[in-house]
């Protein structure tokens, strides 16, 4: 009775192991959309992390042949929408899809919820497993594919089927910070794979020509207003004599930013235009000062 | 004849163990740094990555020999050849995005490409590191690294099979020198070099070991170990970077009054750390990198400090917003670990009504 005691959970260990290995899970529905913007990810994962998780699926993305809103891009319209204040608490439910979508100008949103990490290591017994739920939804709301996936490096003196010296070196590895962002790399490259290629042609289509930028100063002593005309949905920076990279806000159709005024020396705008990857996608224009 | 035949394959196959004793789950790394790398780097070199070769053999043996267990051995994304083709672009994207992590000053990838693009380069050109030099002036960037991806092979010897993937990465100045160059080879090997075979049958973990998703790993593991070579400086050099680390102790903002802030306000953010570096601050995720200046020094105790200060002025007003305050600290020449601080509190932002 007591042997029984003793070996019992050892089996029942292994069942749990078993289950807890790899999984993932898709549906597709309907056509795939052309432009997408990641909404930022929530869950327990550290939000550096997160991030990380968000830019490797981003480019996998492109990859497989989507219009991927520069990241940058999506948050600040979500920023200014209200919708996004501290990343690291972000709710993407609290995101009306419809309204999103509008707002950044894309086809559709990724939706990432509980990116969430798990860790025990019993050295008969280790697991540390990162889970993670994405979802594509169109401006309409219709779903076009969700994801649902896990990623365990799992194993034990009892559970790596008499690969001794693998396990010796794995313990040595569980839970390290690159265990973690090998899993999540793995994770993310995993959950990229389901979603539908679409063709390059298909991606071609959209790559439109970066538009003239036009940017204007007025000063206003003590201060001076640089103007700019870009997208909306643009990333554009200013440099100054003395001061470089600074953002600038959306305001009306454009962006402006107010400065003390510079002393003398060129200044210029930049933009990004918010599908990175796409030709021509950085303008550059000098200021001119009225 | 027999026998010797017999002999001849136990001599053969106990030089198969040897050569594959040490193949269980290997990375071995061979690099070479020119003297002036690391000084340049200390200066904040700034790098462009152009797209990466592919010279890894064909994997001919292996589809011939396993193609009856096509299941285990298929490839995720289409198939070899697709795969293959697309090798170079997922490693290069997979260095960059590590790179990006770490010290260098990175070009992005699609910014180099399209101004090479544009000066009427095509991707064979980009690849041909005798026009390094031409390269770097068009992007204006210090440095061109270039990447061959030498392996990405699998191998199966019945008792044990060995999937390789190994990429070489050359650095060369804009001068045409080569700065720094790095082998680098992930390998896992399954079944008897595992250790004792268990309860697992000595047959099916060389097959297990085939799949797919080991190959893909490795290509990972390879992108990120290059990124470490090419980032670490050394021995003693992490720990010279760390102790050298920029550190900021307070960031506060001034408010210039109560309540959301309106058009027109100015928002004055103060830190205090390191001095003689580049600091930024962030409002939340809606305006990333505001500069601050450095406007004083206090040497006076027992490890000077700066006074940082930067604003911004509120462009528009709308629906308030209450955004969290951050500050990163960086050394000037970009190189090294930085620091980000957050403030206590929220900034109540009033952006642009949508």
């Amino acid at each position: 009775m007591s042997a029984r005691r003793t070996v019992g959970p050892l089996p029942l260990a292994a069942l749990f192991a078993a289950a807890a290995c790899n999984s993932l899970s898709h549906q597709v529905a309907g056509p795939a959309p052309a432009r997408v913007a990641l909404l930022p990810f929530a869950g327990t994962l550290a939000p550096a992390d997160r991030d990380l998780a968000r830019e490797l699926l981003a480019f996998r993305l492109r990859e497989r042949g989507y219009l991927v809103q520069d990241t940058a891009a999506t948050d600040r319209l979500l920023s200014e929408s209200g919708w996004l204040t501290d990343a690291a608490t972000f709710a993407p439910a609290a995101v009306p899809t419809a309204t999103a979508c509008t707002r950044l100008q894309v086809d559709a949103c990724i939706v990432g919820t509980s990116f969430d990490r798990l860790q025990s290591n019993l050295v008969l017994w280790r697991r540390h497993a990162l889970d993670a739920s994405l979802a594509l939804q169109r401006a309409d709301g219709s779903p076009f594919w969700r994801a649902n996936g896990r990623r365990t490096a799992h194993g034990g003196l009892v559970l790596q089927s008499g690969q001794l010296l693998r396990e010796l070196q794995q313990q040595l590895d569980h839970g390290s910070p690159m265990q973690t962002l090998a899993l999540l790399d793995d994770l993310i490259d995993a959950i990229a794979a389901t979603v539908p290629s679409r063709s390059a042609a298909a991606a071609a289509d959209a790559t439109a020509a970066t538009p003239p930028l036009l940017a204007t100063a007025v000063p206003m002593p003590p201060h001076t207003t640089v103007s700019v005309d870009a997208p909306p949905t643009a990333t554009v920076w200013l440099d100054l004599p003395g001061e470089r990279a600074v953002p600038m806000a959306s305001v009306g159709g454009g962006f402006a930013v107010t400065r003390d005024t510079p002393g003398a020396g060129p200044a210029s705008v930049h933009a990004r235009l918010p599908f990175a990857g796409a030709a021509a996608a950085l303008a550059t224009a000098p200021v001119v000062r009225r | 004849m027999t026998m010797a035949l017999v002999g001849g394959r136990r001599r053969t196959f106990a030089a198969l163990l040897l050569g594959l004793a040490t193949a269980c789950t290997t990375s071995t790394t061979h690099t070479v740094a020119a003297p002036e790398f690391a000084p340049l780097r200390a200066a904040g070199l700034r790098v462009a990555v152009l797209p990466f070769t592919v010279s890894a053999p064909e994997d001919g043996f292996l589809s011939a020999a396993l193609a009856p267990v096509a299941q285990v051995l298929a490839l995720e994304a289409g198939g070899p050849d697709l795969m293959r083709a697309r090798l170079g672009d997922r490693l290069r994207g997979d260095l960059v995005k590590w790179l990006q992590r770490g010290d260098l000053r990175l070009v992005d990838p699609w910014h180099s490409d399209t101004a090479l693009g544009h000066a009427g380069w095509s991707p064979q050109a980009m690849q041909d590191r005798t026009r390094a030099a031409e390269a770097a002036r068009l992007l204006q960037v210090d440095a061109i690294l270039y990447g061959d991806v030498t392996r990405w092979n699998r191998d199966w010897y019945v008792v044990q099979s060995t999937v390789a993937v190994a990429v070489a990465i050359e650095l060369r100045h804009q001068d045409g020198r080569v700065l720094f160059t790095a082998d680098r080879l992930e390998r896992i090997g399954s079944g008897v070099t595992g250790g004792p075979t268990g309860y697992v049958s000595a047959l099916t973990e060389p097959i297990a070991g085939l799949k797919a998703s080991h190959l893909e790993g490795l290509t990972r593991a390879v992108a990120r170990g290059l990124a470490m070579d090419l980032g670490a400086d050394g021995s003693d050099g992490d720990a010279r970077r760390h102790a050298l680390a920029p550190h900021l102790s307070v960031v506060a903002p001034a408010f210039p009054h109560a309540g959301a802030l309106r058009a027109g306000d100015r928002l004055e953010v103060t830190a205090i750390g390191t001095p003689d570096c580049e600091v930024r601050f962030d409002l939340g995720r809606l305006l990333v990198g505001v500069p601050m200046a450095q406007v004083a020094v206090d040497a006076s105790g027992r490890s000077a400090r700066a006074t940082y200060r930067g604003y911004y002025v509120v462009p528009a007003a709308g629906r308030a917003l209450d955004l969290p305050l951050s500050c990163t600290i960086r050394p000037h020449t970009g190189v090294g670990n930085g620091e980000r601080l957050v403030w206590l509190g929220t900034v109540p932002w009033a952006p642009q009504a949508p």
